[in-house]
């Protein structure tokens, strides 16, 4: 790959910002070599050209102090910096930039575990903190918290909030578990949100509103500050785990299944994120298409039938798991198992039913108890070279809405020559349909058609009024746009926050589509 | 498979393993998003065998649970033992079972990843133990180290 430079910045300048740079983190963390260091720094399940994103330079901090030389430096030079913490946030753009050229501000080296706080159930860790990090470290120390995790272990336990990711224990929602904020301002400003910002107090991880305007969602999903330190809720170990799996016969009953499953939810019956998954998600994490099919274009219901029976999955796949002790877990159980039976066809099952080599029940086993591992990534090895993005709706949690969702992305799926593979998670009022767009990442034009579909279902989400609660960077201006009431009221206010806190536009320009003024030419 | 096979058997030393991924960085065969398929025929070099020090044998697996073994365990539930199984057959899917591994090899698919596998940013895994990790993974194959 060639050398790209900051949009804006020249060679000779490039080079004094690069100096300045090591001058702050050490020459050994400052990063421009194309050959063997900015290439992890690209996308490696991107469908446009690499070159779109390819960073000029990255640069490592250890520490706050570091950073705050380093925003130095990018205001001085008007440098734009893109933030990636553990940098796994692949199928949204991994640790790559908005646009080619950026600096990537990489947090990794921010990794401390501050603190774990046993009494009150938290912990306070860095950007750089994954999972699987703070999960070894709660073993070490003979902790009784759980982590919750997201599906890949490897992601970050803040900025997997930041992104407003989710588990699947009964703390799975992790922007409300997430308490007490620190966060550095483009001008260096170091700032404690919350109760936080009292000087001595006890409180900054168990009161999360502090006093006047709640800030911290500013920092979610924004450019508006660099979120150094959080504060995470963790729930304590139950007296009880029983996960389940219930698997439905027709494809038809996902309308049932989403009716039965609201009121579960909404009267907490069913306490983490309730997964409904479709065959192949099931599948793809165990067998490759090969194994059953190697024809073109989406594999035929004789074949999926096939792969039903050979399995022992259904049409439909849930999960969810009993937390407490046993005889309030037999009771729940006897509720929730009632209410299902009534679809026909609901076969139910428990640990000691499901094999010991089932991939896809060992791994939802370990996620409904926050123990972090890498198993989902398997449903890329359904093809060859395969890679994928997440197409991810918002709706309400109704049958009528769960199967016009399934099948105006099942239908442009097919039609667009790739298999529907997805699941439908419900939180607490709201149910996150995840398609994952699997495709082949040697093939140029297999991702060319994977990107048209991805913006056609963006497209249609919109129009039936369902929106995107994230993205991959090359849709977040298509997605900001489509959240447009009142000639775009929200965007226009975002950027009117964006001007005010960095106005020298050098924090992730672009990002879920919020450009400072000197770029916002480039909104699409 | 039988063609990658055959051609692992032909290329099979490990200064012509090195070459070749020198010759494709150079020719910008490889590299970030693009295809790698060429780089596979390097998985056959056969190395000559190194003896490691305890200190480095201890700290390469300690780097290869820290960094690898979400993915690269043994099993099949674990995607990168599974992408490697699918491509090499079952006794190759796991890195640490592997015989044929070089240090450079290691570090190239490390620094730019492979298939599902993106690759690892210096801040993350820095050069010197990457060095470590790559040759622990070279002395292979390594007894089963359980997951922690």
């Amino acid at each position: 790959m060639d050398a790209v430079l900051p949009p804006g910045i020249k060679r000779e300048q490039f080079a004094s910002l690069v100096a300045d740079l090591q001058k702050v983190v050490g020459r050994e963390f400052v990063f421009t070599d194309t050959q063997w260091e900015l290439p992890a720094y690209n996308d490696a399940y991107l469908t446009t050209p690499a070159e779109l994103h390819q960073p000029s330079a990255a640069v490592a901090p250890a520490n706050v102090e570091e950073l705050q030389r380093v925003l130095e430096v990018a205001r001085h030079y008007k440098a734009p910096l893109w933030t990636t913490s553990t940098g796994k946030n692949f199928a949204y753009g991994g640790p790559a930039p908005r646009k080619a050229g950026y600096i990537v501000l990489d947090l990794k080296r921010m990794n401390r575990i501050l603190e774990v706080n046993e009494k009150h159930g938290y912990a306070v860790v860095e950007p750089g903190v994954s999972y699987m990090d703070l999960y070894r470290h709660l073993q070490k120390i003979g902790s009784k918290l759980w982590v919750d995790c997201a599906a890949p272990g490897w992601g970050g336990v803040l900025p997997n909030m930041t992104e407003h990711g989710v588990g699947y224990t009964p703390y799975g929602d992790h922007v409300t578990m997430q308490c007490g904020m620190e966060v550095m301002l483009a001008d260096g400003t170091l700032v404690q949100t919350g109760m936080g910002a009292l000087p001595g107090s006890q409180t900054s991880h168990l009161y999360k509103y502090g006093f006047g305007p709640s800030m911290d969602g500013l920092f979610t999903q924004s450019n508006f500050g660099v979120v150094t330190k959080v504060g995470m809720w963790l729930m304590p170990e139950p007296p009880g785990y029983r996960p389940y799996m219930i698997t439905f016969e027709k494809e038809s009953d996902l309308h049932a299944i989403t009716e039965v499953l609201r009121p579960l939810k909404v009267n907490m019956l069913i306490p983490a994120v309730a997964m409904t998954v479709e065959m192949l998600w099931e599948a793809a994490v165990q067998v490759t298409r090969r194994d059953y099919y190697t024809g073109k274009g989406p594999i035929p219901d004789s074949v999926r039938k096939k792969m039903r029976s050979d399995l022992k999955i259904g049409a439909w796949n849930f999960y969810g798991a009993l937390y407490g002790p046993p005889p309030m877990m037999d009771n729940t159980w006897e509720v929730i198992r009632d209410a299902f039976a009534s679809i026909p066809g609901a076969k139910f099952y428990f640990d000691e039913d499901r094999a010991k080599d089932d991939v896809a029940w060992q791994y939802r086993k370990k996620l409904g108890a926050g123990i972090p591992n890498m198993t989902e990534y398997n449903v890329m090895n359904w093809i060859p070279n395969g890679a994928h993005i997440d197409f991810s709706p918002i709706s309400p949690v109704t049958g009528v809405d769960a199967t016009k969702q399934y099948e105006l992305i099942r239908d442009r799926c097919n039609k667009a020559g790739f298999d529907y593979c997805g699941e439908f998670a419900v939180g607490w009022r709201d149910m996150h349909h995840i398609f994952c767009l699997t495709f082949d990442r040697n093939d140029a034009k297999e991702k060319a058609r994977a990107n048209k579909l991805f913006g056609d279902l963006v497209d249609a989400a919109a129009a039936a009024g369902y929106g995107e609660y994230r993205t991959h960077l090359d849709f977040m201006d298509r997605i900001a746009g489509t959240y447009n009431w009142n000639d775009s009221a929200l965007l226009r206010m975002h950027e009117k926050v964006k001007d005010a806190v960095d106005p020298s536009g050098i924090l992730s320009p672009g990002k879920m589509g919020i450009w400072p003024k000197s770029m916002r030419k480039g909104r699409a | 498979m039988k063609a990658r096979l055959m051609k692992e058997i032909l290329i099979g030393r490990r200064t012509l393993a090195c070459r070749l991924v020198s010759a494709m960085l150079a020719l910008g065969i490889v590299g970030a998003g693009g295809t790698v398929n060429a780089a596979d025929a390097a998985a056959a070099a056969t190395p000559a065998k190194v003896t490691l020090s305890p200190e480095t044998l201890a700290k390469g697996s300690e780097l290869f649970v820290k960094n690898c073994i979400m993915c690269h365990d043994r099993g099949m539930e674990h995607p990168g033992t599974a992408a490697l199984t699918y491509l090499y057959g079952k006794d190759k899917g796991a890195l640490e079972d592997r015989d044929n591994l070089t240090p450079d090899f290691v570090r190239f698919f490390v620094r730019h990843g492979r298939g599902l596998m993106p690759g690892f940013r210096t801040g993350e895994l820095n050069d010197a133990e990457l060095k470590v990790l790559a040759e622990y993974l070279s002395a292979g194959p390594h007894p089963a180290v359980p997951a922690k």
